[in-house]
């Protein structure tokens, strides 16, 4: 098995990192490709079975934008064809028809999804993120400048936190194997139950997460105190 | 009418001060928000001191402006600051009009402001600092500050053309701060000393060149992005330095500046504090005090000792460290300060952000970007971490290869002590949150019931 880690030197932001690390604490035979935001992207010309992007600054990602747009094309096949990604924060936008920040410039992206990110620089949401995953409950966080605008199919169900276009009742985009969501996290650290069944979908189905006892405590303890904040909101 | 108004609401802050200050309240912001409501204007109305210092940065600008103001201070100037107050516009006001006279206008010679950097945008379209100093630009709560580049862009976006810049040459970030608008520019740099031990910590906020995109190749780093590097395709690189800090000996540090060495008293050991200090010399060498009397001033000042104390109990030190919650710089600092600490020691945590948690539940994934890699092989003898987000903590140490064996947790933070064992311990180390200084107290009162009750 390959994993490409795009850009990691520079899309590594709020600690997700960690999503990386779990994947590669659990996968001991996987072969590891850590791309840097200079080389040319492994998948290019080589196979890949799954792709991570993380969160990164709004100048890095324009700069991202440049060095994916010769591979648009080819990220798209690989979408289409079933190819696994995972991109976390702000890294769907890169995807996106384009960015448009509240101060009037545009950003052409990648076209490959038909969503436009609305961005307003000088208004940060943060919220807790509580929804579902089929029958799986996902917790995370949510920092962010930008809300997206289109039609996509979404990764998860909402309880609680933004969705798509703030309000919406999904959150993030799911197609076919493309996994892309704006929980911070890590969400994979997080939330290992989720983590099990992105393994599974991948093809490497495990019995027992690296540390899960102590991830799945940890995991159970913000359960109980998000419920607990939400209620106390409501 | 104008007039009318400015003075009208200066007077009534200043009486909401004065009450304030009878009940007991440090008055430090709120009378800055009655005034602003009042008089959205009020900071343009105000006659600050002829010299208006800020210090702005993510980490150290506290210490700085405190270090700027006692030492200004101790030269014998008349010094005001907003060292015990708010760095916030509402913050900035109640400052100026607690130290203005009736008629808005400030007779001392000297202001140090500190200043949050989200606060350029309101604070420098009416205040135009003579000098302003940012001490480093780095990762900090991605709920306040986003991320170092949105930070950058809006202190750079807000600076007053006229005000000179005194920049930290070994912040690759904050050294491009007023680049190629503002002509008055210095900068200060702290030369790699003897034995200094660097750190490849797990964040870089700067990896490429923000001219032409080519990785920037560093001539040292000394931990995240503070060091000398320049990119080998452009001109980008870190700037030249009028004030370097070439070494420390004997409790003095040599400061070099226009081809000459001079000595100053040694403020703090740590090199945060050496680079906080060729700030402060940096700073006020510009504004045209002479070494000897910078020297002078410097003799007596001392770092806040909320921030770092150090105390004895049967033979055991206990050092609490004050770290910023969810800012994974200044607490991978202080796990480096651990990691170098030769002696056999245990390690309490309670850094949960009360702060953040209070409107809900604290955001933890920053703990990612600490590097708690430095705990693993570093002589600790017990890890034990408090708070409601403990469990957290421990996966995270896990991930950084710590032997879950040493590690314990507590889900109330004033009992995270109760499982240390003294015997064989030579140094106890507390990491606490500025929010949550009624549990340090609690930890520290069981830390030295145990120390004492040591055989």
């Amino acid at each position: 098995m390959v994993i490409e880690i795009l850009y990691s030197e520079v899309a590594n932001l709020f600690g997700d990192r960690g999503n990386y690390w779990l994947l590669k604490k659990n996968l001991p035979d996987c072969q590891f490709i850590l791309t840097s935001i200079n080389d040319k992207p492994y998948f290019v010309d080589n196979e890949v079975n799954m792709i991570y992007l993380g969160p990164t600054d709004e100048k890095m990602q324009l700069m991202i934008i440049e060095r994916l747009r010769p591979y648009q094309k080819k990220l798209s096949q690989l979408i289409d064809e079933g190819t696994f990604f995972l991109f976390t924060g702000n890294a769907y936008e890169i995807l996106g028809k384009q960015i448009v920040d509240k101060k009037g410039k545009t950003t052409e992206g990648l076209n490959i999804f038909d969503i436009i990110a609305q961005r307003d620089m000088l208004n940060r949401q943060n919220s807790l993120f509580m929804g579902t995953y089929e029958q799986l409950q996902i917790v995370g966080f949510q920092s962010q400048f930008d809300f997206f605008t289109g039609q996509v199919p979404p990764l998860f169900k909402v309880e609680y936190g933004f969705g798509q276009n703030i309000k919406g009742l999904g959150e993030g985009i799911r197609v076919n194997n493309f996994f892309a969501t704006t929980l911070l996290g890590p969400l994979l650290v997080l939330n290992p139950w989720f983590a099990k069944e992105y393994l599974r979908l991948l093809g490497c189905e495990i019995d027992e997460l690296k540390y899960e006892k102590e991830m799945i405590e940890a995991y159970n303890l913000r359960v109980e105190d998000f419920k607990h904040v939400i209620k106390k909101e409501h | 009418m104008k007039r009318f108004r400015f003075k009208f609401t200066l007077w009534i802050t200043k009486l909401i001060i004065r009450f304030m200050k009878l009940l007991g309240f440090n008055a430090t912001n709120i009378p800055g928000e009655i005034a602003l409501k009042l008089y959205p204007d009020i900071l343009k109305m105000i006659t600050p001191p002829k010299c208006v210092i800020a210090t702005t940065g993510t980490n150290g600008k506290t210490s700085t402006n405190n270090m700027l103001s006692q030492t200004l201070r101790n030269c014998g100037y008349t010094v005001f600051d907003n060292g015990f107050g708010s760095n916030i516009i509402s913050g900035i006001v109640s400052c100026l009009i607690t130290n203005c006279d009736l008629n808005g206008v400030c007779h001392q010679e000297f202001a140090c402001l500190e200043i949050d950097e989200r606060s350029s945008i309101r604070v420098y379209k009416y205040l135009h600092p003579n000098y302003l100093l940012c001490t480093n630009l780095q990762r900090d709560s991605m709920m306040r500050n986003a991320n170092v580049q949105f930070i950058f862009n809006i202190i750079d976006e807000n600076l007053p053309q006229s005000t000179k810049l005194v920049l930290n040459g070994d912040d690759l970030i904050s050294s491009q701060l007023g680049k190629g608008r503002n002509k008055n520019r210095i900068f200060f740099k702290v030369l790699l000393q003897k034995n200094e031990i660097c750190r490849d910590n797990l964040i870089k906020d700067i990896v490429v060149c923000p001219q032409c995109g080519n990785k920037i190749e560093w001539d040292f780093v000394r931990n995240h992005s503070l060091g000398q590097g320049h990119c080998p395709n452009c001109d980008f690189a870190s700037p030249e330095c009028k004030y370097i800090l070439k070494e420390v000996k004997d409790g003095n540090i040599i400061v070099s500046s226009n081809g000459s060495d001079y000595s100053y008293p040694l403020v703090g050991y740590r090199t945060v504090d050496y680079y906080n200090e060729t700030a402060v010399i940096s700073l006020l060498s510009e504004v045209g005090l002479k070494p000897q009397e910078i020297a002078r001033g410097l003799k007596n000042v001392h770092i806040p000792t909320s921030r770092f104390t150090a105390e004895k109990v049967n033979g055991i030190e206990i050092l609490s460290i004050l770290s910023k919650g969810m800012n994974s710089v200044a607490i991978s600092s202080s796990c480096d300060v651990i990691n170098k600490d030769p002696r056999p020691k245990a390690v309490i945590l309670n850094l949960d952000d009360s702060h953040d948690a209070k409107k809900s539940s604290e955001m933890i994934s920053y703990i990612y970007d600490v590097d708690f890699e430095f705990f693993k092989d570093a002589g600790i003898k017990q890890i034990m971490i408090g708070g409601k987000r403990s469990q957290d903590y421990l996966v995270r140490m896990l991930y950084a290869g710590i032997d879950e064996n040493i590690i314990s947790t507590s889900f109330d933070p004033a009992h995270s002590a109760d499982k240390l064992q003294v015997d064989g311990l030579e140094v106890i180390y507390i990491l606490f949150d500025m929010y949550d200084i009624p549990n340090y107290k609690k930890i520290k009162e069981k830390v030295i019931e145990l120390c004492r009750g040591k055989k």
